[in-house]
This record gives C-alpha cells, sequence and structure tokens, in this order.
C-alpha cells in the first residue's frame, strides 16, 4: 500500500467511519473508556483544586524562608515530565515502598494520584498569579470588615472565580491528555485503567485504527471544550 | 472627660527591613476625630494600618477600650469593633445592598436584619435607589458612598478612613465631607482619619497629627497648627507662612 494509492485512503476513511458508528452508536467499550477517562481525570483535578486553591492562598499571602523556591517549584511544574511522575510513583507504589502498604498500582487510584501531582503546580500557580492581580488591600478591607481567616478564603475565591475555573480547565486539560503517568501507573487494564490516551497508544500500535482514531475524535473534542472555554472567557464571555 | 477608647503605646513598623513608623503613642476617646496629615510617603497610612490591626507591628501595643490587641482581644474580635475605608472603594462582586451587607452577613446576621439595617444607612447617604445595581456599574463616588456605607452599617466603635475621598472629584468631594462630618456627630464613633487635604482635616477632625518620616511632629486642633506651626517643616507641610513658638506669639516670615 503505498503513500496515495486508493486502498490506502479507502481503508482510512472506513476507519473514521467506523470511529463515528462507535460513538453515536454507543458502543460499550468505547464510552466504558470515555467515562472512565472523565472519572480518572475529574476525580484526580477535583481533589487538586482542594489542595491547590488553599495552598495558593498560603503562598500568595504568607511570608516565609523558601516561598520564592516554592513558587519556582510550581512554574516548573508547568513542565514537570509526566513520565518522571509516572516513574517516582511507581517505585513508591511498589508493594515494598513506603506507599506499597495501600496496594494502588495499576488501579484507577494511582493514576488519580499521578494526575493529581500533574495538576497541583498548575493550580497553585494559577491561584498565585489570579491573587496577585487582586488589589493587595482588598484582602486587608476584607478582614477589616471582620471576616474569619476561612471567610477571608472564600470571599477572595469568589473575587477571582474567573480565573480559578481557567486554572481549574487548564489542569484538567493538562492530565486528560497526558499518557505516560497513566500507562506507568495504571497499566491500561481493560474496564479499569484503559482511557483514552492509554487505549489510543494500545488501538494504534494493534491495527486497530477506528477505535483508536474514536478516541482521538472524543479526546479532542474534550480539549476542544476546555480551549474554547477559555478562549470564550478570556473575550468578556463572563463580564459581569 | 470620657475615657480613652483606642489607645497605641509605643507602635512602631518596620517594612521591608526599614523602619517607616518610628514608636508613636496614639489616643483617641469615643466620638473623636483624629486627622492624620502629612505628605505623601510620611507613613500616614502605615500608621492607620497598624492601628486597625492589619499590619504586624515591630514594637508597641494597641489596646481598644482597656483590652490589648493579641493579648486579650482576639484580631478577629478586634476587626468586628472597627471599620475601615481605604481611598479605593474596594468593593466585591454583587449589588450595592450586598456589598453594603457584607460585614453584618460575616457577623451571622440574619438577611431580614441585615436589609432593615442597610436601607436607612443607603437612604442617609443618597444611594438607596442604587441598592440593586451591580457595584462594577458605579461611578466613583457612589462607589465610595457604597464603601462609606458598608463601614458604618457596622456601628464601629473605632472608623479608620485612610483619604477616602482622594480619588473622588472636588464637588462631590466636599458633599460626602460634610455629609460625614454630619455622620460622625450623630454616631459617637471614634475616628482617624488620614488625609492630605487640610480643608477636609480641619471641617472633620477634633484633633490632628503632622507626620513626617514615620515622626510625629506636632499634635493639635488643625486650626491651631495652621496659626502656629510649631517648627519651620511643620509650616511647610501644613502650607503656612507663620511659625510659632506654641505659646500664642507668632511671627510673619
Amino acid at each position: 500500500m503505498g503513500v496515495g494509492s486508493w486502498d490506502y485512503w479507502a481503508e482510512i476513511g472506513q476507519g473514521f467511519i467506523d470511529a463515528v458508528l462507535l460513538l453515536v452508536t454507543g458502543d460499550p467499550e468505547t464510552w466504558g473508556i470515555i467515562r472512565q477517562s472523565l472519572y480518572i481525570s475529574v476525580s484526580a483535578t477535583v481533589v487538586s483544586m482542594m489542595f491547590g486553591v488553599p495552598a495558593g492562598f498560603w503562598i500568595a499571602y504568607s511570608r516565609f524562608r523558601g516561598r520564592g523556591l516554592l513558587l519556582a517549584i510550581c512554574n516548573t511544574g508547568f513542565g514537570l515530565p509526566p513520565v518522571v511522575v509516572g516513574l517516582v510513583l511507581s517505585i513508591l507504589l511498589l508493594r515494598h515502598g513506603p506507599l506499597g502498604y495501600f496496594n494502588l498500582r495499576f488501579t484507577p487510584y494511582a493514576m488519580m494520584v499521578g494526575q493529581f501531582v500533574l495538576s497541583m503546580p498548575i493550580i497553585v500557580n494559577l491561584t498565585v498569579v489570579a491573587l496577585q492581580q487582586l488589589d493587595p488591600k482588598l484582602r486587608l478591607q476584607i478582614k477589616a470588615l471582620g471576616a474569619s481567616r476561612l471567610q477571608t478564603l472564600w470571599l477572595l475565591s469568589r473575587e477571582i472565580r474567573l480565573p480559578l475555573l481557567v486554572a481549574y480547565m487548564a489542569g484538567f486539560g493538562a492530565v486528560v491528555s497526558e499518557v505516560g503517568a497513566s500507562q506507568m501507573l495504571g497499566g491500561n487494564l481493560p474496564g479499569s485503567t484503559r482511557v483514552l490516551t492509554t487505549a489510543i497508544v494500545m488501538e494504534t500500535g494493534m491495527g486497530h485504527y477506528d477505535r483508536a482514531m474514536a478516541y482521538g475524535i472524543v479526546l479532542l473534542l474534550l480539549v476542544a471544550i476546555v480551549v474554547g472555554f477559555l478562549t470564550w472567557l478570556q473575550h468578556g464571555g463572563a463580564r459581569q | 472627660m470620657t475615657d480613652v477608647l483606642l489607645q497605641a503605646t509605643q507602635v512602631s513598623v518596620r517594612r521591608d527591613k526599614r523602619i517607616t513608623l518610628r514608636p508613636i503613642d496614639f489616643a483617641a476617646r469615643a466620638g473623636e476625630t483624629i486627622g492624620i496629615y502629612g505628605p505623601n510617603g510620611a507613613g500616614k497610612s502605615t500608621l492607620l494600618l497598624a492601628l486597625a490591626g492589619l499590619l504586624p507591628l515591630e514594637s508597641g501595643t494597641i489596646a481598644l477600650a482597656g483590652r490589648v490587641l493579641g493579648r486579650d482581644l482576639a484580631p478577629l474580635a478586634y476587626h468586628r469593633r472597627i471599620a475601615a475605608v481605604f481611598q479605593q472603594p474596594l468593593l466585591l462582586r454583587g449589588t450595592v445592598a450586598h456589598n453594603v451587607e457584607l460585614g453584618l452577613a460575616l457577623r451571622g446576621i440574619e438577611r431580614g436584619e441585615r436589609r432593615a439595617r442597610v436601607l436607612p444607612l443607603l437612604e442617609q447617604l443618597g444611594i438607596a435607589h442604587l441598592a440593586d445595581r451591580g457595584a462594577g456599574t458605579l461611578s466613583g463616588g457612589e462607589a465610595q458612598r457604597t464603601s462609606l456605607a458598608r463601614a458604618l452599617v457596622l456601628k464601629p466603635e473605632v472608623l479608620y478612613l485612610d483619604e477616602p475621598f482622594a480619588a473622588l472629584d472636588q464637588p462631590t468631594r466636599r458633599r460626602l465631607v460634610h455629609e460625614l462630618a454630619d455622620l460622625l456627630r450623630t454616631q459617637q464613633i471614634a475616628t482617624v482619619f488620614v488625609t492630605h487635604e487640610l480643608m477636609e482635616a480641619s471641617i472633620l477632625c477634633d484633633r490632628c497629627l503632622i507626620l513626617d518620616a514615620g515622626a510625629v511632629l506636632q499634635e493639635g486642633a488643625p486650626d491651631e497648627i495652621v496659626r502656629q506651626p510649631r517648627t519651620s517643616r511643620v509650616a511647610e507641610i501644613v502650607g503656612s507662612d507663620c511659625i510659632g513658638d506654641g505659646a500664642g506669639k507668632s511671627r510673619v516670615r
């Protein structure tokens, strides 16, 4: 089959049609993988927000030794190589490793931990940036109104809710399309740790281009939704 | 003479390893308005933030009604007895009513009672018709009135005002100063008022501190300071032509 030959394009075209069919007919295997992908990545990033946003407040508003270093680490976090995260966590999760007791390796939870680690720096960093854009006196004003620490956290979070949404989307977009750590920590087990990215790698390897393309389309759509939403926000779609 | 309500003793502040406020003593009684006047960078805002418990102190103590902040008065408890208005209105997302209610909501006061307390004040400040407008749609004067209402509705024991009118145009400014003077006269609030407008100080303040380079140069009634500045530096700051020795004699330069 040479490049440009009729057979080649016919097969690819057929694959694409089959991919669309798999999606629209609600093929259980395909949709199971989509569901699992969303389940793992949404869980991981929600937990990331729960820890990352307060951590961002802490870094933005307290003065301590090593604060600059911590900020630098979070900036590095944008470029944290997923395979290295996968490697380090794999070692920690080994049966006799420090986290081996939990027996998480090759479970969706191990993947969540990996995606949590990968999305955390992004969320912390974007939270810090968002807080730095606020008028520094705003926090003092809120304190002077008699807000407790928790109330201050809540009120300031409301002020930066759009940047926080952007932070969430950025974190989600990064981990849902990540393959290295997911493959190493999850192992691509059908019905459990098989997600869009690991499935694409596997199906492509096995020559099942229709399935690989179906997953690719979904992944592209997910990322397109995220990016489209972020663009809409940035162009003042949420100016109120 | 009524008892001292707010008492600061030897308060100093260090910012970025630099002393920005030398040890200062400060006292205010209920219902008294005290002005802090001085050139840019004199440390006026720093002193105000320090008194309001919003800056870490390098030394000294602040006491409200005899209870020392951080020792037998928790910062949160202190902040629930004071209020502050800054140069920028610093309004939060939401409507004018939502903003004015905010301090009450933080204190756990029911919605119905919040409304009841907020309305008369909105009317007094002439912004009742704006109650349901978004904070982002207000003019500068309207926003600053909202900020004032948000502070006054709390019925604070001490009110801190950090150049609240500086960003407003002259007519709005003049009107608000007089309205505020009326409001303060009717309520027994101790007020600390930072300004670099002598006119405002003389309308609002019973007493005035002249601050320069983090130190108090002179203290007294505003017109007295203008008439009898103790040093040439004070005369320069208040823009008066004569220097007095503080005993009634003054000479023209």
